[in-house]
């Protein structure tokens, strides 16, 4: 016999913890949305990085080659130059910086630049700082190897300093006075012990307020920085989120006002409220490495075929949401050293590319190995296009399944073909792939008529005649000989709120994400 | 009971050496290793990589690296990152709290729905409210974790504003904030864990309330609230203690990808970070720090039955 109640139980424990939830939440819930007012930008971004460490604010002690370090710490230290659209650098901490020679720079300073410790942003504090970095025993995470290519540095005067370098490579070594190979601190604060990884001392237009690992960081204006009275906001606060669906979460719950997206979370924001800009970043594209030391494609028309029997425009609008600008020179139009004369170059022409493939003696087709890199969504879907582009001029490629792309692609050769999205800045878009001595140089390619052109992108000043032709003979020298498939420019994207305005986006030296401008940026007033 | 918890810790010794082998092994035979990434991935030079897996031990044979990682654990190092170079036990320190914090509020979350549910289906057995109860905790029981966090941040994040759609403050630094970025992963976390206990304790607790003492119970006029609460209760509890310790380890297990989801800075995301660069001396730290909490628990599980059932106690 089934026992019955006499009475029925209240609710009581039920209505308790409700009313305790929704009392918890109401009140709690309605203060967050003003805190994006009075001056305080809200950033949505990851901030663990790749592995499992802390963020660093000491340049010379990053841990993780990908993590967003820099962009924390360009804000704190500033650097000698700064990056503008186009590629250009323009001054900054710096009055102007000079290439007098190719194993010569000179670098002005400006008058009455301050550490924000009240120490003197000099010639002495300038060479203290990249002596500091110098003396990290390499590999260092994040500094360039041509870091290392500064013999020494001398003081002019109190406001000039001159980097001698070992070798003639001023133009290789130039884009690192806007990186952080020569982010500057105080002298004063390194003399007095301070640990600048949790107490960053520099002359950039914020200062570290406060650092909770994978929580948040904030930053506040400078007083002291040289051009403090440009700088709007007041203060910066990043939220951690780890990428994708989070950080469009957090824009269109209103938990942040700014962030950086990839080109496949674009869909998911266009119709909203939020305004989202592409930015073409330089060295980040997606391109195919070809293994070029034995047939078939060692023979330059077969390279040429597949580059023909590409259809990159549709590549582009099926999975790149119409953004992925193809790529036709090694720099994204726009871009100073662009080459107009490669544009279109090798636009779709499965026609074309038969009459190559046949040319070459693959009239019936040609079976080639192919490795998508793993793990990366989007690599696979192109990696089906191609594959699907390729059998229409009779190139039959197979996958080859890797979990370990570095070592089975660029290694051990298992595969012809490799495709991954790429992020190579400057001359490493050349000297990576094309020079012997480097992993990424697939199946050890070397051509001396290639490596006198690299030599002269080494000691051409950036921006000069010199250096604008130098990219034109490596462009269309890569291209032409078609060392590898490229496919499109990945550009990243920003999106903000419109609590936001005044959003310029830049690329630090070095980075491969783009960053809205934090010293042009403002606040909309409640 | 002293005996059967010195019996329980020593049984750890072969169980944790077992796992930590068992772990280093497994991720030795995943293809891959950190040196590469560490060398500088694609830039890199095979001089570097070498040199790199010299610094890192990681050119010794197998037996021989796990033997090295083993002499430091016994001493209470687990090592540090080979990304970072920060002390896992360190890392573990930090980033355990916020983990448990996660799965005690979860917890939370399954006793407020999950007790009163299972007392109301069990009053009220075949009627409509215990149809819909057990209708509702199939559900929930179906339903993943990770598609429930996703459309509560739809509705309470997105939509309504209501609370953040990810991250985490510090119980320490703000309670408030805290609690704010806690409830829904919490909610995502434990409704499965609700509905689990709400199912068991509607079983057990009928099954109690079909016993003697509680027909003499109800016989001598006792209130509803005092025969469910102070007699029958007590002795539905026993089951429902078992699946409660169990339910620790699951959720435990569970903000693996809840933390993932909403940005927490646990275990989760630093145990999965290690997985996919290869960081060994961190797995190994996580996996060893979990067996210790799965065995633990259930310690205090078997020591909890003494206290509700005497019989166990007497034993």
């Amino acid at each position: 016999m089934r026992a019955t109640p006499q009475r029925p139980l209240r609710l009581r424990f039920a209505a308790v913890a409700t009313a305790l939830l929704i009392g918890a939440l109401v009140p709690l819930g309605t203060g967050s949305a003003s805190a994006a007012q009075g001056g305080t930008v809200r950033v949505a971004t990851d901030l663990s990085g790749q592995a499992t460490g802390a963020l660093s604010f000491d340049p010379t002690r990053v841990n993780v080659a990908a993590a967003p370090d820099t962009t924390y710490q360009w804000l704190v230290y500033g650097s000698l130059l700064k990056p503008a659209g186009s590629g250009k650098l323009v001054p900054s901490l710096a009055r102007s910086a000079t290439v007098i020679d190719p194993q010569t720079i000179e670098v002005k300073l400006r008058d009455g630049v301050a550490f924000s410790d009240g120490t003197r942003f000099d010639a002495s504090a300038v060479k203290a700082g990249i002596e500091r970095n110098l003396a990290v025993p390499a590999p260092h995470p994040q500094f360039r190897a041509e870091l290392g290519d500064i013999e020494s540095v001398e003081v002019v005067d109190p406001l000039t300093v001159r980097l001698h370098l070992s070798v003639p490579a001023a133009a290789a070594v130039y884009p690192l006075l806007a990186g952080i190979e020569t982010f500057i601190v105080s002298p004063t604060a390194v003399t007095n012990g301070t640990d600048l990884n949790k107490n960053p001392v520099g002359a950039g237009p914020f200062l570290l307020k406060e650092y909770a690992p994978e929580q948040h960081i904030t930053l506040v204006r400078n007083a002291k920085y040289w051009d403090a009275k440009n700088v709007k906001l007041s203060q910066i606060s990043f939220v951690h989120v780890l990428g994708g669906a989070q950080t469009i979460d957090a824009l269109k719950s209103d938990q942040a006002d700014v962030a950086a997206l990839t080109v496949t979370d674009v869909p998911s924001v266009q119709g909203s409220a939020l305004t989202v800009k592409p930015v073409p970043v330089d060295g980040s594209f997606l391109w195919m490495p070809l293994c070029k030391s034995s047939a078939p494609l060692s023979d330059v028309r077969v390279r040429q075929a597949l580059n023909y029997a590409i259809n990159r425009n549709e590549i582009s609008k099926a999975l790149l949401a119409g953004y992925g600008e193809p790529v036709w020179s090694l720099y994204p139009k726009g871009n100073q050293y662009f080459v107009p004369q490669l544009d279109g170059y090798y636009d779709y022409n499965p026609k074309k590319a038969k009459k190559l493939l046949a040319a070459a003696g693959y009239k019936s087709g040609v079976q080639l190995t192919f490795m998508p890199i793993p793990g990366v969504p989007l690599t696979q879907q192109v990696a089906e296009v191609v594959q699907s582009q390729w059998s229409k001029v009779g190139v039959d490629a197979q996958i080859v399944p890797t979990t370990n792309f570095v070592n089975d692609f660029y290694v051990d050769h298992r595969a012809q073909v490799a495709l991954n999205p790429s992020t190579r800045p400057g001359i490493l878009k050349v000297a990576g792939p094309y020079k012997k001595g480097s992993i990424g140089d697939a199946c050890d390619y070397d051509d001396p008529s290639l490596d006198a052109i690299i030599d002269r992108l080494s000691t051409a000043p950036d921006g000069s005649p010199e250096a604008v032709k130098a990219w034109t003979d490596a462009q269309n020298f890569v291209m032409k000989n078609a060392l590898s498939v490229y496919i499109a420019f990945i550009p990243q994207f920003l999106a903000w709120s419109n609590h936001v305005a005044n959003v310029h986006p830049i690329q630090l030296s070095g980075g491969i994400t783009a960053i809205p401008d934090y010293t042009t940026l403002t606040v909309r007033s409640p | 009971m002293s005996a059967l918890i010195i019996r329980r810790l020593l049984s750890l010794i072969p169980l944790l050496l077992l796992v930590s082998f068992g772990v280093f092994m497994l991720v030795a035979l995943v293809p891959g290793d950190a040196a590469v990434t560490l060398a500088g991935g694609q830039n890199a030079t095979p001089e570097k990589i070498a040199e790199v897996r010299a610094q890192l031990h990681l050119d010794e044979p197998l037996v021989s690296q796990y033997g090295r990682w083993l002499s430091h654990a016994v001493q209470g190092d687990l090592g540090a990152s080979l990304f970072s170079h920060s002390s896992v036990a360190d890392d573990i320190q930090s980033r355990f709290p916020v983990t448990l914090g996660l799965v005690l509020a979860a917890l939370v979350v399954g006793l407020v729905i999950g007790v009163p549910l299972g007392i109301f289906s069990a009053l009220r057995p075949g009627r409509p409210v215990d149809k819909v109860s057990r209708a509702g905790t199939s559900l929930a029981i179906a339903i993943p974790n990770y598609w429930l966090a996703i459309e509560l941040v739809v509705l309470f994040a997105v939509t309504w504003h209501l609370l953040p759609a990810s991250g985490y403050v510090k119980f320490s630094e703000n309670p408030a904030e805290w609690l704010r970025h806690i409830i829904l992963p919490a909610i995502a976390l434990g409704v499965w864990s609700a509905a689990s206990l709400a199912r068991q304790l509607r079983a057990s607790l009928i099954d109690a309330l079909d016993t003697r003492y509680v027909r003499t119970a109800w016989a001598k006029g006792a209130g509803t609230s005092r025969v469910v609460l102070k007699h029958a209760l007590k002795n539905a509890a026993i089951p429902v203690v078992t699946i409660l310790g169990l339910q620790i380890g699951f959720l435990l297990g569970g903000t693996v990808i809840i933390e993932q989801i909403f940005s927490i800075p646990g275990m989760g995301p630093y145990f999965i970070r290690a997985v996919t660069s290869f960081d060994v001396p961190v797995i190994q730290g996580v996996a060893i720090v979990f067996v210790l909490v799965a065995v633990t628990l259930s310690l205090v599980v078997d020591i909890t039955y003494g206290f509700l059932d005497p019989r166990v106690r007497v034993k």
